[in-house]
């Protein structure tokens, strides 16, 4: 059988540089790249529909590519990169392959489901994608230190950091501190509730989510009823809270789980984070190739 | 309570007054007004403001803020300023914050802390009105409780100040004139480069242009890093402006300042060490860079860091320059390679 998903090169890219081309390669960190940083076409075999994808999910917040080109693709990068290094970059990504290929599609998953306003399931999917790069992005990082010992060091600051009861996403949440002093890592994720048209529900979900599911020294700023910014770690918490709380409802637990009286329009309230959890999850993954990139750069300096 | 002073406003046929109250006065009129005004703006997180209620509490006088009445009173053209103060101190009930709450609601706070220092003035500009929607037409159009300038453009702002060109005889060039190749002015630096600098140089801190956060958000971290780093005591951009004004006749040492990040760096740097690149020659000043150069480009980073490190390490080479100046290419690279763990 075929596979469901065929993609289509909305670029003209030139033979020089056919190393970032979505056709005739099965390069799966470039798909990566290139589904999420809005360039990147696709036709869905089994509903036979094709479809575009235009969010550039790199920059925070999320921007719209109205046109894709090469340049736009190169902008992520620092004005040092230009599109030779990178493809000489892409031209090698032949690490991980197995763990890419998985990530790749958990986000063709995700975000086709966005697109057709199936809000829970692309929320699954995103919450896959949290898993799925938990434990693996933390060792990618570390197995590309070129210093050995400080990679031990590392891991088991890590490990101790999370403690006896943290499991992979708290590990997840240790290592993230590396990225402290980034831009991004002092930047607040920014949910506005006037997406939300209804009123009532609009000052209902505000005060849900701000009594129930994130703690106080989370949130940055309010405007009240209308707007909540949340720190950027703290973002990622939220994430998980609103999963654990409403895809259970085990009732003898000592925790309170959401129950559907609570949230009548889960796909309102999930519609509001899902793009900022896509969003916050792809400056993560973006970190990680810029990191592998550089790791590249010095064992291929030729280029 | 005192005013001093009318002019009417004959869009909104009105009467506009400026005055002032003393913060005691201030917390026991204006306050309890607060809540009335339910079509502001709602509170904001204090986070912000915890900054202004440390400057209130060593003294500083913030910018008036804007009381309204919505009234058909006239007042009599003699003994005006007499009859409105009347008129305020009887009526402040029926008044309406229209802009500054967010500032009372600070004065407030630090007054519960005991902080306050009483007897400071707040000034006010009152504005009397026959109707609501006259005085909303107003607020609109001020700008009243909208978003405020951006740290950009209010740089930008204060760079025309300056006179750069008058006063330093540094020449800028703006994107747009840059442009068009036969404008271009070999001799002048970029005027996003000048702002950028200032920018960092208020901050403390060797700000990257980052292409992944638009602009707004930027401007948000900016604004929370400029918060966080006082006014310095002594230095300012204006030392920074005379070295530039001092060595751009130096070319290799204009080439060096040309570079976005160099420039950024060196800003920064200056707001420690303006004394001593200050007191230097040109061609002293010149050997210093060109080792700087030379450690810089064996010390050889990736091409994604390339920009940031060109920044930070030039911001730590003047910063620390009464320390580092004698160093040799081969120890500076040292340094940098400890400094960065690379």
């Amino acid at each position: 059988m075929s596979s469901r998903y065929n993609y289509k090169e909305p670029l003209r890219i030139p033979i020089e540089l056919c190393n970032l081309s979505i056709e005739g390669r099965n390069n799966h960190l470039l798909n990566i790249y290139r589904i999420l940083s809005g360039s990147f076409d696709c036709e869905d075999s089994f509903l036979s529909k094709k479809l575009k994808f235009r969010d550039n999910f790199f920059t925070l917040p999320t921007s719209r590519i109205n046109k894709p080109s090469l340049n736009k693709l190169k902008n992520n990068f620092p004005d040092e990169v230009d599109l030779t290094h990178m493809n000489a970059y892409f031209r090698h990504t032949n690490s991980n392959i197995s763990f890419y290929k998985k990530l790749e599609k958990e986000i063709i998953k995700c975000l086709i489901a966005c697109k057709r306003n199936n809000i829970l399931e692309s929320f699954i999917h995103l919450y896959r994608i949290l898993e799925c790069v938990s434990y693996s992005f933390p060792l990618i990082y570390i197995s590309k230190s070129t210093e050995y010992l400080g990679s031990f060091e590392a891991l088991k600051k890590f490990m101790i950091d999370t403690g006896n009861k943290g499991g992979e996403l708290k590990f997840f949440e240790t290592f993230l501190h590396i990225y402290h002093e980034e831009d991004f890592y002092s930047t607040t994720i920014d949910i506005d509730f006037w997406e939300i048209e209804d009123e009532d529900l609009r000052i209902k979900y505000y005060a849900f989510i701000k009594n129930n599911l994130i703690k106080p020294q989370y949130i940055i700023d309010e405007t009240a009823g209308e707007e909540l910014k949340f720190d950027f770690i703290g973002f990622y918490k939220f994430l998980i809270e609103i999963r654990n709380k409403y895809f259970h409802l085990r009732q003898g637990d000592w925790k309170i789980n959401i129950s559907s009286e609570n949230i009548e329009y889960p796909e309102i309230l999930f519609g509001l984070i899902l793009k900022k959890g896509i969003n916050w999850i792809s400056i993560i993954i973006f970190e990680i190739i810029k990191f592998d990139f550089e790791n590249h750069h010095s064992r291929y300096s030729h280029f | 309570m005192k005013v001093f002073d009318t002019e009417n406003d004959n869009v909104i046929d009105g009467l506009v007054v400026s005055g002032f109250m003393s913060y005691e006065e201030a917390i026991t009129n204006l306050i309890p007004l607060i809540d009335k005004t339910e079509f502001q703006r709602k509170l904001q997180d204090k986070k912000f403001y915890e900054k202004l209620e440390r400057d209130i509490a060593r003294g500083c006088v913030m910018p008036p803020i804007t009381v309204a009445f919505i009234t058909e009173n006239k007042f009599p053209a003699e003994n005006i300023l007499v009859e409105i103060q009347k008129f305020i101190s009887t009526h402040i009930n029926d008044a309406l914050v229209i802009d500054g709450i967010q500032r009372l609601n600070t004065l407030a706070r630090v007054n519960k802390a005991e902080k306050l220092i009483k007897e400071k003035k707040l000034y006010i500009n009152y504005i009397f009105c026959n109707s609501m929607d006259k005085l909303l037409y107003r607020m609109i159009t001020l700008n009243n409780g909208q978003r405020p300038m951006t740290p950009r453009h209010q740089v930008e702002a204060m760079m025309s100040y300056l006179n750069v060109f008058d006063n330093y005889n540094i020449v800028y060039q703006t994107e747009k004139e840059r442009a068009i190749k036969s404008k271009i002015n070999p001799k002048a630096f970029n005027k996003s480069d000048l702002i950028q600098a200032y920018l960092a140089f208020m901050a403390n801190s060797p700000l990257v242009d980052n292409k992944k956060i638009i602009q707004e958000k930027m401007d948000e971290l900016t604004v929370v890093k400029i918060i966080s780093s006082e006014p310095t005591e002594k230095s300012d951009f204006s030392q920074v402006l005379k070295a530039i004004s001092k060595f751009q006749s130096n070319i290799r040492i204009f080439k060096w300042f040309k570079v976005t990040n160099n420039l950024i760096g060196f800003s920064v740097g200056m707001r420690t060490s303006y004394e001593i690149i200050l007191s230097l020659k040109p061609e002293e000043f010149e050997e210093s860079i060109k080792t700087f150069d030379e450690a810089f480009d064996q010390f050889n980073p990736s091409k994604i860091k390339l920009g940031k490190y060109r920044c930070e390490l030039s911001c730590e080479f003047i910063k620390n320059y009464s320390q580092i100046k004698d160093y040799d290419a081969d120890t500076l690279l040292e340094y940098f390679s400890d400094l960065t763990n690379e």
